[in-house]
């Protein structure tokens, strides 16, 4: 196994402005830790910061300090522009309502997930459909697809590029129990293959339990929870 | 892909700037062409057939002559004081006395009748003499004796052929 | 990659995308027809003065004399005689002069009245000249034959052996018919000009016929002149002896420049369709930037998906700018297609009721800059919505839809 980790957070700190004019803690994590191949969950309640953390390690969103690092690259300090080509050549993000673009096929949607990085390859993308079994729906539009079948798609697409991390968050939140555990079987069958590290961030009982490892947000996380402001 | 992106911008850049240049420019040339339209032009006095002038009185009226050396005729064109115009007149002949190296000489023009500008003898701007000297003749100094013109007279009106006798 | 998802967001807001490409299209086509018809015009009917530089007539307008000798349009402003015409016909720097007379017509085709000298090697255009199709002949003189012009026989549907009454006047009335009867001898070969438009008979075709005054039997309405080539101050010498010096006659010279008096009487009007054409492009531009934001805001979250998987900033800006120029661009091509239908109606218009041949492709600089204006403000109308991609949020596109 790859000694360097995939995932390094060493004292992080995120706040955002709130409308009295401070500034609110949301996550404050002295250290975590993902090994290369490695396959954990990460358990916590809707507003408890999960998404804004899969956020900062996809270099979405900047923390106030602290270090992230990828597959031994670091993350914050970068430039916008490199952030950006980082995550597209070393990290497969996997949304909560798939987030595929409606107006292009699966193929192309998949397409998408290389072309930031080392660039579209059809062949390459089709390989991917296939790793999901979507092959024959591959000039499909999403609007033809079944709700399984475009989270198959948008896995496929965080695939395509062999990156060293997958970010899934809630990747069930749209489906129901049945296909939510294929997608989960689907999400660490295919990480396990490619050598990828998977973090998965999700409240639902059902996908906690598909893996071995589960660690709880609020564990992680210095600053306790609070009232969302609605 | 990496280059694709500045260059649609720099291609923005060109076009949107070109566009509102083009736009301007347009306004522009449409005003000025207006505008040039417009002006007056500016006054000439040049003789109609390139002769030379013969100015009468305090520019009251032109006579152009003008020299045909193959035949030896000499024109007379009655103009008005800008040289626009043509005057008809009634003179019988216009009396010329000219000094060249051959020594004094008089010339009667007689006025001629044109089918295409309708004049006829009485009422012409055009006068003309013809002698084989005038093929010759091309420096002499004359001048017009007793001449009357649209009850003008100007009794003797002197100049040098071909310069004129032009004051300024 | 960034092409595909132009074309397939232009085509995702389809509606809008397609009212935006055709106003782009109606601006483009308006502008350039505007400035290419006005131009080409012009120089259509500079072009279609049949190879002769001056008409010499009656005292009057030197546009009527152009239009009536010429174009075979208006009336001319009176009769000159025969001795104008062998008097003018003398001068060392005339190469030819050819009387006309008209006067009469054939359910409002024009009848022109021309000596048989027309048909003897003359130049309508630099190596053209007129001549009537096999199986013709010209007219002999002093015969009540008539040559057809290629144009007149198609409208009137006659061939050779045809036979007619003329009808007196510039303007058709059925009551006022010749007893006279002319016979069609010869078509004339096809010569773009306004010749094409008229029938063709000897000058005592014309003069003679019965109602006509026996006094007027040598008159003629003008006479059309031709300089020898190289005599540069013919026309002015001509043009200061009959327009300055007389008082009787009119030498219409130099053509093209009283032609450009008559398109420059319009130049309001040009100027006013200019405007229009401006107008419409700033429309268009309206209408692309209304669509491209639109499409933007509705695509808000597709916008954020891309930032998340990698996209940069740049990228998404050259994405929507993409898209305006994609509609720029359509609007373009569609916008040619709008001139070369205007540009066939104005031709046919011309062709027919004139005979002047207008050639819509000649070039013209705004077939370039045209396109150009259209392209850039398509383009710039998707600069603000550019700038709102630009600034996008990844996190709040993103966030679940609730």
């Amino acid at each position: 196994m790859d000694a360097t980790p995939a995932l390094l957070i060493q004292d992080l700190l995120k706040s955002y402005p709130t409308p009295s004019g401070g500034r609110a803690e949301v996550l404050r994590l002295p250290r975590f830790q993902l090994e290369a191949g490695q396959q954990l969950a990460l358990r916590g309640e809707s507003g408890l910061g999960k998404t804004t953390l899969m956020h900062i390690i996809a270099g979405i969103l900047e923390p106030d300090s602290g270090l992230v690092a990828v597959g031994g690259t670091q993350v914050t300090g970068l430039s916008e522009a490199r952030r950006d080509r980082l995550r597209a050549e070393r990290i497969g993000y996997v949304f909560q309502t798939f987030n595929l673009l409606q107006g292009l096929s699966a193929l192309e949607n998949v397409m998408l997930g290389l072309a930031f990085g080392k660039g579209a390859e059809p062949g390459t993308a089709m390989a991917a459909l296939e790793r999901v079994g979507l092959a024959d729906r591959a000039h499909h539009l999403p609007r033809q697809l079944s709700t399984g079948q475009q989270q198959r798609v948008a896995v496929a697409r965080a695939l395509a590029n062999r990156p060293c991390l997958i970010l899934a968050d809630e990747p069930t939140g749209n489906l129901d129990a049945a296909r939510g555990r294929k997608i989960v079987e689907l999400l660490r069958e295919s990480a396990a293959s490619l050598g990828s590290a998977l973090l998965v961030a999700s409240h639902d009982p059902e996908v906690l339990a598909a893996f071995d490892q589960v660690i709880d947000l609020a564990e992680l996380n210095q600053v306790a929870p609070r009232e969302e402001e609605v | 892909m990496r280059l694709k992106a500045p260059i649609v911008l720099l291609c923005v850049l060109v076009l949107t700037g070109g566009a509102w240049a083009l736009i301007r420019s347009r306004i522009s040339a449409t005003a000025l062409a207006g505008s040039a339209k417009d002006q007056p032009k500016p006054h000439q006095a040049v003789p109609p057939h390139h002769g030379t002038p013969v100015e009468l009185g305090d520019e009251q009226f032109t006579i152009e002559l003008v020299r045909e050396p193959a035949s030896g005729t000499l024109r007379a064109y009655v103009l008005d004081g800008e040289m626009e115009g043509f005057v008809r007149i009634a003179a019988r002949q216009l009396n010329l006395e000219v000094e060249t190296q051959g020594g004094r000489k008089l010339l009667a023009l007689k006025p001629v009748a044109d089918l295409a500008t309708g004049e006829t003898v009485g009422d012409t701007s055009l006068f003309e003499a013809r002698a084989d000297w005038l093929k010759a003749a091309d420096r002499f100094k004359g001048v017009f004796r007793n001449l009357r013109i649209h009850d003008q007279d100007f009794p003797a009106v002197a100049f040098g052929f071909p310069e004129g006798n032009a004051k300024d | 990659m960034l092409f595909l998802l132009i074309r397939r967001g232009l085509r995702q807001h389809l509606v809008s995308t397609a009212v935006a490409v055709l106003l782009v299209a109606l601006g483009m086509g308006l502008v350039v027809s505007v400035w290419v018809v006005r131009a080409e015009a012009e120089q259509s009917f500079t072009r279609s003065a049949s190879g002769f530089d001056a008409v010499l007539g009656a005292r009057g307008s030197k546009l009527q004399l152009v239009l009536n000798g010429l174009f075979h349009q208006e009336a001319s402003p009176g009769n000159i005689t025969a001795e104008d015409y062998l008097q003018v016909k003398a001068l060392p720097m005339v190469d030819r002069a050819i009387p006309i007379v008209v006067g009469d017509n054939f359910r409002g085709v024009r009848l022109v009245g021309v000596s048989d000298d027309f048909f003897q090697n003359l130049e309508y255009a630099p190596d053209h000249v007129y001549t009537v199709e096999p199986g013709g002949r010209p007219f002999q003189v002093e015969q009540k034959e008539a040559v057809v012009g290629s144009l007149a026989a198609h409208q009137l549907g006659w061939s050779i052996g045809t036979t007619f009454h003329p009808f007196h006047g510039l303007d058709y009335n059925p009551d006022a018919q010749h007893s006279e009867i002319f016979t069609v001898v010869g078509l004339l070969a096809p010569t773009n000009t306004p010749a094409d438009r008229v029938i063709w008979v000897p000058l005592e075709g014309v003069q003679k016929l019965g109602g006509h005054d026996p006094a007027a039997f040598t008159d003629l309405s003008a006479v059309l002149i031709r300089f020898k080539p190289g005599a540069k101050a013919a026309g002015l010498m001509l043009d200061t002896r009959y327009n300055r010096q007389g008082k009787r006659l009119t030498l219409a010279w130099p053509v093209a420049s009283i032609l450009g008096d008559l398109f420059a009487k319009f130049s309001w009007f040009e100027q006013a369709l200019q405007a229009l054409a401006y107008m419409v492009a700033v429309v268009a531009g309206a209408s692309v930037f209304s669509s491209v934001y639109s499409s933007m805001s509705a695509r808000k979250r597709d916008l954020a998906i891309l930032r998340a998987l990698g996209a940069h900033r740049g990228f998404l800006i050259a994405a929507v700018l993409g898209e305006s120029a994609g509609i720029g661009l359509l609007g373009c091509a569609l916008g040619f297609g709008l001139y070369a239908v205007i540009a066939a109606t104005v031709q046919e218009i011309l062709r027919t009721r004139i005979g002047v041949l207008f050639e819509p492709w000649a070039w013209n600089p705004v077939m370039v800059w045209g396109p150009l204006l259209m392209l850039g403000l398509s383009v710039g109308a998707g600069v603000l919505p550019a700038w709102r991609a630009y600034r996008l949020s990844v996190a709040e596109g993103l966030s679940p839809l609730s």
